[in-house]
């Protein structure tokens, strides 16, 4: 009788050492969740704000008025455009250009 | 029991009596079972009631934010993406701060101290906004400040990269991430994601302190495809807003549609907006004119009474009619503000001739225009799931008089908006097949609906080439090194039930390149005031313009021949187009 008791009271300690460990690691795990949730919140919000940055920069608009204005660049007129006509086999001509 | 000191002692040597002893421990035992059984209706039987109670001063739901779904062009470009921002809200009842900390509070919200004030002058609520969408660097410096009663919410902004260019199409959110026009409204569904929830345990002063569990994960908003192509888009603006700007016009539109499957590849107003400045916004200039709003097209209508007429073999291209100077009917007379004698069926569509139109469609019976016009989408919405479509105008054949079937068939009596008169237009690149438009990237084939032969379809595209070459309307439509056909209008308008004799809607519809037609585009000016205002001189240098371009980016071979084009002038000015106006009625 008394050694069942000791055993089942080693049993009980034990469990009660594994469930402590075991909401210890919960909570670390929680924790670690959460920041690498955060992580990926900052990347997702990064990501958004350079994705809007890169479609300002390389819009049409912005582009054609650097081209024009920054570059002086124009369209060059057909006098002065040579079109190469690359007679491909069977497929549509491409060289407008 | 006795009571007295000099009896204590003795009595405490005596043996008690057992059944007293007993007595007193059943009654204890009693006790505690009655305690036992409280305890366990408490927590067993009735617990539900309790623990919703206790949960109720601690445990919270809280939303977990979703963020709405981007809008793309068809080559995945963002037109309007979300981004996070915070919002700061306070809770009054909380708050507590001395005059220093809340002249601090004001300045890092950037707000006047007295119009904060007002926010708290409330103290028994528990929740007011602050300040919406702040950057978060911005909010952060708020939070910092440390002050009891002041917290943040996580919330998103919609930005719009590409700015006023493509307005219009996309509309924009409120700022509850509401779609509130255009693509934003339209789509709103799939757009807009469901926020999630989860169950957290929070302290008196609203700070989370543990997470319990996770109710509902965010579903984030579905991204868009959209058909249209932000490089076309940007042409687009650019050259109609400057067309706005030199005939000093009231408005614009232009509509550009893929000729072989109908999809919506650019799509500007003037004037226009800046949707990621709602400031300046006002009703006006946030309306989708080439979508919402209807006009008498005018001349723009005239090849689909003649392709009826070649349909029905009434006439053929080379059929001569006599025009003459006027032609009356029912007391009305129609002219041509050009007299042209006599000319072919061709020459009708060259030259604009109202009467040589009102010739002919005066030979079809007027169920047969109807039914035509209908088939064309005339008179019904397009269906594109837009919000606002307009379906123009187009009544009943049998309320129709013959001067109304005449003024129809050259597009005075009959209303459509741009989108549906640049769609009409497909039956002539697509073999006589009306093509359904849309605004979002189609996959596979298209079904259309055949409103004209194949031979019909043909004998008038080659017609309406006529019309850019020279001794047509719209020479200053050409494009060179490319085939271009299409058709001008110069339409009076209406004002208070009359037409003005000096307020024009400019127009040209028209499509390139000419042997595998790639775009169609629809180009109207309102009321140009610079002097010009035939849609060849206005509308037809801007559709010029716009498909230069367009093909010279998409990199399609010229089709006109290369010494033809390198033989023509660089500049096709100096040619003065003869017009023909319609003007009747008055």
């Amino acid at each position: 009788m008394t050694r069942l008791s000791l055993a089942l009271l080693l049993v009980l300690v034990l469990a009660a050492l594994s469930l402590v460990t075991a909401q210890h690691r919960t909570r670390q795990g929680f924790i670690e969740l959460t920041a690498q949730q955060d992580v990926s919140r900052k990347l997702d919000a990064e990501w958004r704000e350079l994705q809007i940055e890169a479609q300002t920069l390389t819009s049409g608009k912005r582009i054609g008025e650097k081209a024009r204005s920054a570059l002086g660049m124009q369209v060059p007129d057909p006098k002065r455009t040579v079109m190469v006509v690359i007679p491909p086999p069977g497929a549509v001509a491409q060289g407008a250009r | 029991m006795r009571n007295s000191g000099k009896t204590l002692e003795h009595s405490l040597r005596l043996k008690l009596d057992g059944s007293r002893a007993r007595l007193v421990l059943l009654l204890c035992l009693a006790l505690f079972a009655v305690l036992a059984v409280r305890a366990f209706i408490l927590q067993g039987v009735n617990n539900d009631f309790l623990q919703a109670k206790g949960e109720a001063r601690f445990v919270r739901v809280v939303e977990i934010p979703a963020s709405r779904g981007a809008v793309l062009d068809r080559n995945g470009k963002p037109l309007a993406i979300s981004t996070p921002v915070e919002s700061i809200w306070a809770s009054p009842a909380d708050f507590s701060a001395d005059p220093e900390q809340f002249a601090r509070l004001a300045q890092a919200l950037g707000m006047a101290r007295d119009q904060l004030a007002e926010k708290f002058a409330d103290r028994t609520k528990t929740f007011v906004w602050l300040k919406r969408l702040m950057p978060p660097d911005q909010a952060a410096r708020v939070i910092r400040l440390g002050l009891p009663g002041i917290f943040q919410q996580r919330e998103y902004r919609r930005y719009y990269p590409s700015g006023e260019v493509a307005a219009h199409v996309i509309g924009f959110t409120g700022v509850e991430d509401q779609g509130q026009e255009g693509i934003e409204l339209a789509q709103q569904a799939l757009l807009a994601g469901a926020p999630g929830a989860r169950r957290v345990i929070k302290d008196r002063k609203g700070r989370i302190v543990e997470d319990l569990e996770n109710l509902r994960a965010p579903r984030e908003g579905r991204p868009l495809n959209l058909s249209i192509d932000e490089r076309l888009q940007s042409i687009a603006h650019r050259e109609l807003k400057a067309a706005v700007e030199a005939n000093r016009a009231k408005g614009g539109a232009l509509v550009m549609l893929d000729a072989r499957n109908g999809e919506v590849l650019a799509l500007v107003n003037q004037p226009d907006f800046n949707p990621n400045n709602r400031a300046q916004w006002n009703p006006k200039s946030a309306r989708n004119r080439s979508v919402t709003d209807t006009f008498e097209p005018g001349s723009t209508f005239k090849p689909f009474a003649v392709s009826a007429g070649l349909e029905a073999g009434l006439v053929k291209p080379q059929t001569v009619i006599a025009t003459g100077s006027s032609l009356s009917m029912g007391g009305h007379s129609i002219t041509d503000s050009h007299p042209h004698g006599q000319l072919s069926v061709a020459e009708v569509i060259q030259k604009s001739s109202n009467i040589g139109t009102v010739k002919i469609a005066m030979q079809l019976p007027a169920e047969r225009l109807w039914a035509l016009y209908s088939d064309l989408g005339f008179g019904s919405v397009p269906r594109t799931g837009f919000p606002g479509e307009a379906s123009g105008r187009l009544r009943a054949a049998r309320t129709w008089r013959p001067i109304e079937q005449a003024t129809m068939s050259y597009g005075y009596g009959v209303s459509v908006s741009a989108l549906q008169l640049a769609r009409a237009y497909t039956v002539f690149t697509n073999d006589g097949v009306l093509l359904p438009v849309s605004f979002l990237k189609r996959e596979g084939e298209v079904i259309g609906k055949q409103v004209f032969s194949r031979e019909t379809a043909r004998t008038m595209a080659a017609m309406l080439e006529t019309v850019t070459q020279a001794g047509g309307t719209a020479t200053k439509g050409q494009v060179p090194g490319y085939r271009v056909a299409g058709k001008t209008g110069t339409a009076y308008k209406l004002v208070n039930g009359e037409y003005a004799d000096n307020l024009y809607l400019s127009s040209f519809v028209g499509y390139g390149p000419v042997s595998h037609p790639r775009y169609i585009m629809a180009v109207t000016i309102d009321e140009p005031s610079a002097g010009k205002h035939y849609g060849g001189d206005v509308s037809a240098p801007v559709f010029s313009a716009v498909m230069a371009q367009a093909l010279r980016l998409q990199g399609i071979a010229p089709d006109a021949g290369l010494r033809e084009a390198q033989a023509r002038p660089a500049s096709v000015a100096g040619e003065i187009p003869q017009k023909a106006i319609g003007k009747d009625r008055g």
